[in-house]
């Protein structure tokens, strides 16, 4: 049996619209008239910020529309949240990441629409800010019981802190305990490999086809 | 039957060694040797080695030479010492191969500098093509001279060998008058730097392997090749027995002797850095001593070497098939002995031919490769014949016994062993290439160009790339950066990005060579560009083997044209230098008691500090004035005393104002008395091969001492190369430029001054000094005075530098009533504003759009670039710069084509090209891309928010501003209307909008001219306060609502 009920069709409209107040607005209605939560987020909301994805990568959609669109999916996935039962919201998550900006670099925009557009799909995110220290990245997911950890350098001088994370990490003995990808303007697949990161994107939508890979296959282990 | 006529003095007979030996080889040679020999030391000392072999070899001809004294030379020498079958050998291979393809290689090589000065008589002036059986012909302009020459020179030579021998001696005495007055030039010229090139002479560090010295040997060996010409004439001189052994001395002597000295000046014009790779050595050292004139003057030079060298082969190349008819081994009518001109006429008939022949082919470079392991056994051979002979017939007359016998003779039969087995077993027969286009292969050789029968034995030596159409051949070290190896061909390409591989702009087209398959990236930028699957990136391409590339124009650095000047202002003309003349009265009594006292005695207070040099040059000027003389005392800013001219000098100050850009370098050249720009030069910033942003800039020096030291030696040399340029043009003496005043931003400015710019690169950001005292112009580097004085352009802040401070000295800041915004449109958009007494500065990271990068089509401001756009009907009307032909679009055309795009609703305020297609069309292939008006949104969004938080931190809107000015490249091309649609610029009313153009280079000068207007911007940036963008709440909120194309409100 298919539920088709018109407010999902509503929903992907005011994500990719960008429409917070909509989004919310339709998040209660859904509550309201007890609709099951975790269906109004995966055939009402996911396919929303799916398709903002979509027109973003083939350039209809710019910054703006990209952050709006997030910060819609954020606004309604923070109403039904709470009302998911606890299994369901376990399985809704994709997992816990740990993100920020290296340290010695103050540039955060690419960081922050990386972090949210990880939230508006479904991933835990521990934002640390810009200018963050290696050992901080670490500990902070040691804390939180993170998956990944993310990491945003905008210079190159500053990109070279994302391999003294990975080094820290041996060092420490955690390297296999959390995934990590990099990301920002200088860095390449190319480095990524080289620093032995686990992952790479090239921009925020890539980002989290990358997390969530990571975290799949970090949860297939046993 | 009639016999040779012997007509040849000694002196013709010298003569010819020299005209046989001296052609091109001597210009071309020593930069392609420099790649292995890294100190002018070894250079000079492989010369001199290779002259000394040569002389060994010439010594042991001129035993043989003696002992049979008739035409044909080595071939009469194998022919007696090893029999019929050695000979006939010989002769057939000279025939055929060695004399003919080399005078085919002279004659193209002569046609090829010849065509260089007359392009409509070029090789690549195709007339007609076809083929004859295997061998494909094709004709060009430059074909017809080369057969000309070969015509001209083969009938003078018909006539009498005397008619040959006038042309021969002619052009011997114009090229030794030559060179010579090079080299007397040449040494008064680079004496005057001090012979700085020459440091350090000895080799530092190890010394080069033997393969790499012998490599440069063998290079040089071909140089000296020719000079058994008069053995092959040696039945046509007079009293051979007495003339041989001096004409192959004293030919010999002077050839090694120019040799050296030509070698000598080279390096005094280059250091050995520059000299490598460079196979037109002469040509660019020309060029570095004397300007680029001499390059011309030079390439005529080299022509004449070519030509008079090409005249000495077709003189004695011929004899040796006539000794060999004589003998009945070649066709006997090449025996015949015309009996007027008494010279083999039928012989030097059909090597015109068959040279001819072999030009139109082009395959005589192929024949010559293919036979040089030949040619240099044959010279073994020989020189081994001494021995032999003396042992096999000890009782001949021998009138001239070969020194050092049997050591030197032995030494020179080794050596040439040596070559043979490096030539076998190095690379053999790998240049054998049929069918290659005749003329190019000129260029393709990698030993002296365009020089007879001596390529292909440097086969042991690196790969050669060759840049097409006729660009010069450089030698590679195998896995190097082609980017690098066509820099140091002279040829720059556009390395926006550092060598990253990220921006695409440096493409090459492998047109022969290995080509690797590309990479992903790289597949998508060849995709991105709509460029043919065999270009690559050069900055990741390695060589590995010979490779020919053709450069995209696109790809190659611009030139730059001087931009405008900046905006000029009126103050009192009172420079920190002043001049004082000094009439020493003396001796009489009241003279002072120390010398120095008679200079403060012209001061108030008697304040003027003097350091050691500076009292030296004092007793000089006054030794060299005085007594009863005049001298004059050169003071900066009151306070010391800088140095001392004998003679009244006072009208002779000068000074420079420097705009030390990222991308480019301008300088004025200032007179101080009269506060005129005398004359100004602009330049590509050397550095921009390290990346074309600050911020690549800042990431290569990095933690990187020695590459921080390379940008700096980059810069330095930049600027100093403009100065020497301004001084020659205008006859000024170095030392009469006392001071320069250098603007440039943080970054520049550090690695000016070669200060680590790790603080800059890192949170918290900070610069090394803000206002900095005069620097003494030897620790500058810069090629001024050396007792003068560099002042650096006060900084702002880390981000915010002395190109900010200038500009607002520019437009007097200090002083200036109101409010106002002061904006400089570049990569890193600084912006300053004044409120009511308050200053203060912002940096915001702007990118490199507006300056043509990240732009599909982007370039600079260059010819050929759309600066303007408007919509006209239902298309776009362009202007382009100089009107030519679209290439690309600068800056100012991008803000033009986004904002009419925008008026006619193709791009929605939101950014979004409305057409499926997803473009912009502009001019055919040329057109806006999404992703360009993405980036045109990031940058003008940057510099909107950072104007939009400045006003906010300091409580005020544009309604309170006076002024709005904008400094930068953008110039008054920057069509205001449109900034305006965009958001660029506030809206405010137009005539507030003031363009002030190069306004870093206006400050420097009112700096320079003004020790108050220096005093002034010093205090100045103190008052001015900070504000750090990124770390303010809002910004990004701020950030992403301007990326919307509006008009402020």
């Amino acid at each position: 049996m298919t539920e088709t009920n018109p407010l999902y069709g509503r929903m992907t409209e005011a994500v990719v619209a960008g429409d917070a107040e909509t989004a919310v607005a339709l998040a209660r209605q859904a509550l309201d008239s007890r609709l099951d939560p975790q269906t109004a987020i995966e055939r009402g909301y996911i396919p929303g910020i799916r398709r903002v994805g979509e027109l973003w990568e083939s350039g209809d959609y710019f910054l703006p529309e990209l952050i709006s669109g997030a910060a819609a999916m954020k606004a309604a996935l923070a109403v039904l949240g709470p009302a998911l039962g606890a299994t369901a919201a376990a399985g809704l998550s994709r997992g816990r990441i740990v993100i920020g900006t290296m340290e010695g670099d103050i540039h955060d925009i690419g960081k922050n629409l990386v972090a949210s557009m990880l939230s508006a799909n479904g991933f835990e995110v521990v934002d640390l800010g810009a200018d963050v220290k290696i050992d901080r990245f670490i500990d902070a997911a040691v804390e939180t019981r993170a998956d990944l950890i993310g990491l945003s350098a905008l210079l190159t001088t500053t990109m070279l802190g994302q391999r003294r994370v990975v080094e820290r990490l041996r060092e420490r003995g955690l390297r296999d305990r959390f995934k990590i990808l990099v990301g920002g303007a200088p860095v390449s697949r190319a480095w990524a490999s080289e620093i032995g990161a686990d992952g790479y994107g090239e921009n925020a939508l890539a980002a989290v086809t990358q997390a969530s890979a990571l975290a799949d296959a970090a949860r297939r282990k046993p | 039957m009639t016999e040779l006529a012997r007509r040849l003095n000694t002196a013709d007979a010298v003569f010819l060694v020299i005209g046989s030996v001296f052609g091109s080889g001597i210009f071309l040679t020593s930069g392609l040797i420099a790649s292995d020999l890294h100190s002018p030391s070894l250079i000079w000392l492989v010369w001199l080695i290779g002259g000394g072999l040569t002389l060994f070899g010439a010594m042991t001809y001129a035993e043989l030479g003696t002992l049979f004294p008739g035409a044909g030379g080595p071939y009469v020498y194998l022919r007696q010492a090893y029999g019929d079958g050695a000979a006939f050998l010989y002769g057939w291979t000279f025939f055929w191969i060695i004399g003919s393809a080399g005078v085919a290689a002279l004659a193209m090589g002569f046609s090829e500098y010849f065509g260089s000065l007359i392009p409509s008589l070029s090789l690549s002036r195709p007339l007609l093509a076809g083929s004859v059986g295997p061998l494909s012909l094709s004709i060009s302009a430059g074909h017809l001279v080369a057969i000309g020459s070969i015509a001209a020179l083969s009938a003078l030579n018909y006539f009498g060998i005397q008619s040959g021998a006038r042309f021969q001696n002619g052009m011997v005495v114009l090229r030794v008058a030559a060179l010579a007055a090079f080299i007397v030039l040449g040494a008064i010229f680079g004496a005057r730097s001090g012979g700085d090139n020459l440091r350090p002479f000895l080799p530092r560090g190890p010394l080069p392997s033997l393969p790499h010295f012998g490599a440069a040997l063998l290079a040089v060996l071909w140089t000296y090749d020719g000079w058994y010409s008069v053995n092959c004439t040696a039945e046509e001189v007079r009293d051979p027995r007495r003339t041989l052994p001096r004409a192959l001395l004293l030919g010999t002597l002077a050839v090694t002797g120019l040799y050296l000295l030509a070698n000598v000046v080279y390096s005094l014009a280059l250091p050995v850095g520059r000299m490598r790779g460079v196979v037109r050595i002469g040509e660019q050292a020309a060029v570095s001593l004397f300007g680029p004139g001499a390059g011309r003057l030079f390439a005529a030079l080299v022509a004449a070497a070519t030509l008079g060298c090409l005249g000495a082969n077709i003189l004695f190349c011929p004899r040796v098939s006539f000794a060999m008819a004589r003998d009945g081994m070649f066709f006997r009518r090449l025996a015949y002995v015309h009996p007027r001109y008494r010279v083999p006429t039928t012989a030097i008939l059909v090597q015109a031919v068959w040279a001819g022949v072999l030009c139109l082919s082009g395959t005589y470079q192929s024949l010559i490769e293919f036979v040089t392991f030949v040619l240099v056994l044959f010279f073994a051979a020989t020189g081994f014949s001494v021995i032999v002979l003396r042992r096999r017939s000890p009782g001949l007359e021998r009138p001239y016994r070969a020194w050092g016998y049997p050591w030197l003779p032995g030494l020179y039969v080794l050596v040439n062993l040596v070559i043979l087995a490096a030539v076998v077993f190095s690379r053999p027969l790998r240049r054998v290439r049929p069918g290659r286009r005749p003329g190019l292969c000129l260029l393709e050789i990698d030993g002296p160009a365009p020089e007879a029968g001596r390529p292909g034995r440097r086969g042991a030596m690196s790969p050669t790339v060759r840049i097409l159409p006729d660009g010069p051949g450089v030698s590679a070290a195998e896995g190097a950066v082609l980017a690098d190896v066509l820099d140091r061909a002279g040829a720059a390409l556009s390395l926006y990005c550092g060598r990253r591989g990220l921006c695409g702009k440096c493409f090459v087209e492998i047109v022969r060579g290995s080509l690797p398959a590309a990479a992903e990236d790289e597949r998508a930028l060849l995709a991105r560009r709509g460029l043919p699957s065999n270009f690559r990136l050069s900055c990741r391409y390695r060589v590995e083997s010979d490779l020919d590339v053709r450069i995209p124009e696109l790809s190659r650095m611009p030139r730059i044209p001087v931009l405008s000047r900046g905006v000029g202002r009126s103050f009192p003309i009172e420079p920190d230098i002043r001049k004082i003349r000094l009439d020493v009265a003396g001796p009489a009594l009241d003279f002072p008691a120390a010398l120095l006292d008679l200079v403060r005695a012209k001061f108030p207070r008697m304040e003027l500090e003097a350091a050691p040099d500076a009292l030296r040059a004092l007793i000089r000027a006054w030794e060299d004035g005085g007594p009863g003389g005049v001298f004059t005392a050169v003071v900066f800013a009151d306070r010391e005393l800088l140095t001392a001219e004998p003679g009244d000098t006072t009208g002779e100050a000068y000074g420079l104002a420097v705009d030390l850009g990222t991308t480019t370098l301008v300088v004025d050249l200032v007179d101080l008395s009269s506060g005129a720009v005398v004359d100004t030069a602009a330049g590509l910033n050397p550095q921009v091969k390290f990346g074309s942003d600050v911020v690549s800039r800042i990431t290569a020096a990095f933690g990187a001492p020695a590459r921080a030291a390379e940008l700096r030696e980059a810069v330095t040399a930049g600027l100093n190369g403009m100065i020497g340029g301004l001084c020659e043009r205008n006859g000024i003496p170095r030392d009469r430029v006392y001071e320069a005043v250098v603007a440039g931003n943080t970054a520049m400015n550090h690695l000016f001054l070669g200060l680590p710019v790790d603080t800059l690169a890192v949170a918290p950001y900070f610069a090394a000094f803000s206002v900095l005292p005069p620097v003494p112009v030897p620790e500058s580097g810069l090629a001024l005075s050396p007792a003068g004085r560099v002042v650096i352009a006060p900084n702002i802040r880390s981000f915010v530098g002395g190109d900010i401070s200038a500009g607002l000295a520019a437009i007097d800041a200090g002083s200036h009533p109101g409010n106002f915004l002061f904006v400089d449109l570049g990569t890193n958009g600084e912006i300053v504003l004044k409120k009511g007494p308050r200053f203060t500065a912002t940096s915001t990271a702007a990118g490199p759009a507006f300056e043509g990068m990240a732009i599909s089509c982007g370039m600079l401001a260059q010819p050929g670039a759309v600066f303007k756009a408007e919509a006209r009907g239902d298309g776009t009307a362009v202007e382009t710069i100089e009107g030519l032909a679209v290439r690309g679009v600068c800056g100012t055309g991008l803000i033009d084509l986004i904002a009419a795009a925008l008026r006619r609703g193709r791009i929605s305020p939101r950014g979004h090209i409305a057409d499926p297609s997803k473009r912009i069309p502009v001019d055919g292939s040329i057109g806006l891309t999404q992703k360009d008006v993405r980036e045109v949104q990031l940058a003008a969004a940057a510099i909107k928010t950072g104007i939009r938080m400045l006003l906010a931190a300091n409580g005020t809107s544009t309604q309170e501003l006076d002024a709005v000015y904008v400094a930068g490249a953008f110039g008054s091309y920057l069509n205001i209307a449109n900034a305006m649609a965009l958001g660029l610029l506030p809206r405010v009313p137009e005539e507030k909008i003031r363009f002030i153009g190069n306004s870093s280079l206006a400050g420097a000068r009112a700096m320079l001219l003004s020790a108050a207007e220096r005093r002034r911007c010093e205090a100045l940036v103190g008052r001015i306060g900070h504000e750090s963008l990124a770390r303010g709440a809002d910004f990004q909120a701020l950030f992403v609502d301007a990326l919307e194309f509006k008009e402020w409100s």
